[in-house]
């Protein structure tokens, strides 16, 4: 190394970040170099003094019996009463539904007008939904299906979320509309800003979604004023998530499956 | 359907996260620059992480996720309380402004760096990092506090190594300028002559 890359290269030195190699590199620079010995013990020190003064201990013993406290309010709570929960269950469920009986109508009808007025209404519908979602973890009977699903949330990109910790999982089930077609909503996945509705065994008509080439993925887009859209398929399963995420992330979310 | 949440569900959480309430309360002060805040933060991570518990792998790094939680929490629902209150322009300071300053200043002992780090207070420590423009201050902290590595840090806060490198890098630089301006304004590190 020369004086550059040890000036460079210091702090990553006194942060324990360089190889063997490199360590040596710079051990042997400062052998032979006593400007740059002389600037790194400043350093040095000076990084000791920091890091030995922000690594005080403070005492949180009060802080652990509060939030201690606050856990066992919340097992209690969402231990009461299975009527409760499955009030809980429905409604997504019941969104769910909802927004599929919009979505099969819609598509065979030419109405314009009337899909943004129902997607105005189902947003409303999704955040009480999604709010009430959030104390919940909700899962699936099957643990191939849970692996599955859980592989996915792996892989999505973080900053779509508060955090990974909010995003809320369930199986919903069969969905049958008025008109007799079958849809069968594998999972929904409910973050603060997303929510995902996984649809097989139904096609759902994209002629009025535009459509993306996004890394040779085909992507079909729609919006209204409160939400987006975006459909597009996963080996054979057909993905729709809706969301108030700008486009352009809600098409990453898409093509990070 | 619903996963109950068992007494050994609590048990596991205390021993793999609870243990960590020191480290969280530590970095959550310096982020939310008041102590009613980092409880209120730190109490926040710790039922969102409790809650889905259940998700998280044991053996994997739980110190780790605990951040990641705390920090996507701290920006989406804290950061919109701070004010930035700095008005220091950080932009003039180079790489060599300390050990400039120190070489070119006369002390009482004639030693001006050991002055100098003998009156570095505790508090001058932690009204400097909070003077740091918060992208500076997030690494700053996680580094210098917790000893995360910088692949730890990139993944807790979903940057790039490189990006942890450069504002490491320059959160210091502008550190030792506080630090220094604190030292020199409390008229103990260099007398100069005079002009």
């Amino acid at each position: 190394m020369n004086c550059r890359e040890v000036l460079e290269r210091l702090y990553e030195f006194l942060d324990a970040e360089l190889n063997d190699a490199e360590k040596k590199d710079f051990a042997v620079h400062l052998e032979v170099c006593s400007d740059c010995l002389k600037y790194f013990k400043m350093e040095e020190e000076l990084d000791r003094i920091l890091k030995q003064k922000t690594r005080r201990c403070s005492d949180v013993e009060r802080l652990k019996q509060r939030v201690l406290a606050e856990i066992d309010k919340m097992d209690r709570q969402s231990g009461s009463g299975s009527s409760r929960n499955v009030i809980y269950l429905l409604a997504p469920i019941a969104a769910a539904v909802v927004l599929t009986f919009v979505l099969l109508n819609l598509f065979s009808s030419s109405n314009q007008m009337s899909f943004n007025d129902l997607i105005g209404s189902y947003a409303q519908e999704h955040k009480k939904c999604v709010d009430r979602l959030k104390d919940f973890l909700i899962e699936s009977q099957d643990p191939e299906e849970i692996r599955a699903a859980l592989a996915h949330l792996g892989a999505l990109p973080e900053q779509l979320f508060h955090s990974s910790a909010e995003i809320t999982l369930a199986k919903a089930g069969e969905v049958r509309s008025s008109r007799g077609v079958e849809a069968h909503l594998e999972y929904l996945f409910s973050g603060e800003n997303v929510s995902l509705f996984v649809l097989t065994r139904h096609s759902i008509d994209k002629s009025q979604f535009d459509m993306i080439e996004y890394n040779g993925k085909k992507i079909y887009f729609s919006r209204c004023p409160n939400f987006h859209y975006v459909l597009w398929e996963n080996h054979n399963w057909q993905c729709l998530a809706v969301s108030r995420l700008d486009e352009e992330k809600l098409i990453s979310f898409a093509t990070s499956f | 359907m619903f996963r109950k949440k068992t007494k050994s569900h609590k048990t596991e959480f205390e021993r793999e996260a609870m243990v960590h309430v020191e480290a969280l309360y530590r970095t959550a002060l310096r982020m939310t620059k008041n102590a009613s805040d980092a409880e209120d933060l730190v109490q926040e991570t710790l039922l969102k992480a409790y809650r889905s518990f259940d998700r998280f792998e044991t053996g994997t790094n739980a110190k780790a996720w605990l951040f990641r939680i705390m920090t996507n929490t701290f920006i989406n629902t804290y950061r919109a309380k701070q004010k930035e209150s700095t008005s220091v322009s950080f932009d003039e300071v180079d790489d060599g402004y300390l050990h400039s300053q120190i070489t070119g200043g006369v002390s009482e002992s004639g030693d001006p760096e050991k002055d100098f780090f003998n009156k570095i207070l505790d508090r001058d420590v932690v009204a400097a990092i909070e003077q740091l423009p918060e992208e500076f201050r997030m690494v700053v902290v996680l580094a210098f506090n917790e000893g995360f590595a910088y692949q730890e840090i990139a993944d807790i806060l979903g940057i790039q190594v490189g990006t942890v490198k450069s504002r490491l890098h320059r959160g210091r630089k502008i550190l030792q300028k506080l630090l220094w301006d604190y030292a020199h304004q409390a008229g103990i590190s260099t007398e100069r002559t005079e002009q």
